[in-house]
């Protein structure tokens, strides 16, 4: 073993020490030309092709650090998804109770009132006006449905989806009722309002933000 | 030239005897309550007699009652005293099934509402589509049963009921009743006086009507014969019979020949002839028991005068009853008969006829 470890050095390896190693490109064109050949060596070094700037390849691994960290900073406001993922949206079990939310309602009536105090009594111009109306508090009732079973369900409706209310009932039951097969009514002192949920399937936030809703044929269910 | 075809029909023939053990006479009579008329055919009798007089129909009281809110059959107390102490059946009159609400109660103590799309996505009772509407049922089938536990006081599905009879939709029609207290009830009719007294009650009649025919060709009948359609050792079409009963309670022209410029219907081959013929119809609201009484008269009638070689019994349920046989679906859609005949033979065989129109369930 030491007789391996202590030999000299073969020739070729330190016959060339003096190129610095900063000379990549010509230390691989000698090297080349000495396993190659001539000519084979000339025709593959140009295709070779090597980094010069060193210094690019070590900042590479600063920019994506940044980009991490910028991303991250940006998570930091929660998308729809990651709410629903965390049940922001869920009203927690121990708040099923009606009586909590006749306040609501009464806050509800209230701003209904001075909506609609400053409409005019033209009708096409009221239902306008109610489009635009937040209906979050509404004492609501299915008035008709494809399936009879929600047909009567009444109480406080407390979020509406795209395409739900959830509604709180009088036996503190939170109903989640589907628009686009149902029919609704509220009232507000003498107004009596009919809402066809098919043509209602919109977020509320779009609804009071457009104002205007497609006119439609049909009432059918 | 356009070929449409007929619309569809059911005709179903059975053959058995009183006596025999499964024989399901009783079950096709007590499954079938919504009859509107009764009608005997008597061959070889001069009038009726008085075996059969004795269970005649008229001897049966029904009413119509105007403008009766459904809810009143649903309350608890009408159930206890009235339905479940005897047979009582309700039909709505003047409301046809094709496009308007039609409302039955069975002796089974089932209220049955055949209601169209917009009444039953108002009403909020639960129900089936029915069968004969497509894909997009515009017809929904609503089956309550009355003397299910649920249906007591107290329980969720009977404050339902209520609600949706009562405060949802008060529905209101023509009913015509008629109710058989049972045999422990004293009472009798004015206990269902009482309870609806604040309604109009009419007393209906049942109307009889006669046809009778002198020297009249009807056919042989073999009561072995078979019912495949066989014709070539000499028997009956055992189709062209149920056709010859109708033409005679049709009381039409049955005595014509090949020449005969407005009807050449003959009676079918082999025909004996006989003196008398005799039909009398009896129609209003018939009940199951009465119908069971003439069939039992009928049959010792049959065996015991030698001038009868067969007599028939027919029994018509309503065009627009929401039943046929059982819970079974009725429909309108070109006729909405439903009925049913016995032929009644003396050795105490008898041949069931059972016609369904074409929105019908095969019973």
């Amino acid at each position: 073993m030491d007789e391996i470890l202590y030999q000299e050095l073969p020739r070729q390896s330190y016959a060339n020490r003096n190129l610095r190693t900063g000379d990549g490109e010509k230390y691989i064109n000698h090297f080349m030309k000495q396993k190659l050949g001539d000519k084979a060596a000339s025709e593959i070094v140009p295709h070779i092709n090597i980094d010069k700037d060193r210094k690019s390849k070590s900042s590479k691994p600063e920019k994506s650090r940044r980009e991490k960290s910028s991303r991250l900073r940006r998570k930091r406001v929660l998308s729809n998804t990651d709410k629903k993922e965390m049940k922001l949206f869920e009203i927690p079990l121990e708040q099923h109770r009606y009586n909590l939310y006749k306040p609501l309602h009464e806050l509800w009536l209230a701003y209904m009132r001075d909506c609609l105090s400053h409409a005019t009594k033209d009708k096409m111009n009221l239902g306008v006006k109610l489009l635009k109306c937040d209906l979050h508090g509404s004492l609501i009732q299915v008035t008709k449905s494809k399936c009879p079973t929600y047909v009567g369900v009444c109480g406080i409706l407390l979020q509406e989806t795209k395409n739900t209310f959830k509604i709180i009932t009088e036996e503190n039951k939170l109903k989640t009722v589907p628009k686009s097969s149902c029919e609704f009514t509220f009232t507000v002192d003498e107004l009596v309002v009919t809402i066809h949920g098919k043509h209602f399937c919109v977020r509320s936030s779009d609804r009071a933000m457009k104002g205007r809703m497609k006119d439609r044929v049909t009432i059918d269910l | 030239m356009a070929n449409f075809p007929a619309p569809k029909s059911n005709l179903i023939i059975e053959r058995s005897s009183f006596k025999h053990q499964k024989s399901r006479h009783l079950a096709y009579i007590s499954g079938h309550p919504l009859n509107y008329a009764v009608e005997v055919l008597l061959p070889g009798a001069k009038s009726l007699p008085d075996s059969l007089a004795d269970v005649s129909p008229t001897l049966d009281d029904f009413f119509l009652i105007r403008d009766l809110p459904i809810v009143e059959f649903v309350g608890e107390d009408f159930i206890t005293k009235i339905m479940k102490n005897g047979q009582f059946t309700a039909l709505s009159v003047g409301t046809k099934v094709d496009n308007d609400m039609v409302v039955a109660v069975l002796p089974t103590g089932h209220l049955i509402l055949s209601v169209d799309k917009d009444i039953y996505q108002v009403l909020g009772l639960s129900g089936k589509p029915s069968k004969f509407t497509g894909l997009d049922p515009a017809r929904y089938m609503i089956q309550i049963d009355l003397f299910s536990e649920n249906h007591k006081k107290g329980k969720k599905q009977y404050d339902r009921i209520i609600w949706a009879l009562k405060d949802r939709l008060n529905l209101c029609f023509n009913f015509l009743l008629s109710w058989e207290p049972g045999d422990g009830n004293v009472a009798g009719l004015s206990q269902l006086t009482q309870l609806l007294d604040k309604y109009k009650m009419e007393d209906v009649s049942v109307k009889a009507a006669d046809t009778k025919r002198k020297f009249s060709l009807i056919p042989e009948l073999n009561s072995c014969q078979k019912l495949k359609e066989d014709e070539s050792n000499g028997a009956h079409n055992i189709r062209e019979v149920f056709e010859w009963i109708g033409t005679v309670s049709c009381d039409s022209n049955i005595a014509g020949g090949p020449e005969e410029y407005s009807s050449c219907y003959t009676c079918p081959e082999p025909c004996v002839e006989v003196k008398n013929l005799m039909c009398r119809q009896w129609s209003g609201l018939i009940t199951v028991s009465r119908i069971q009484k003439m069939l039992t008269a009928l049959r010792s009638f049959v065996m015991s005068d030698t001038s009868t070689p067969w007599a028939a019994l027919t029994v018509h349920g309503f065009e627009d009853a929401p039943i046929s046989w059982w819970k079974n679906e009725h429909g309108y859609h070109k006729d909405g008969s439903n009925l049913y005949t016995f032929v009644v033979f003396p050795d105490e065989t008898y041949w069931l006829y059972l016609a369904v129109s074409t929105h019908d369930v095969c019973p």
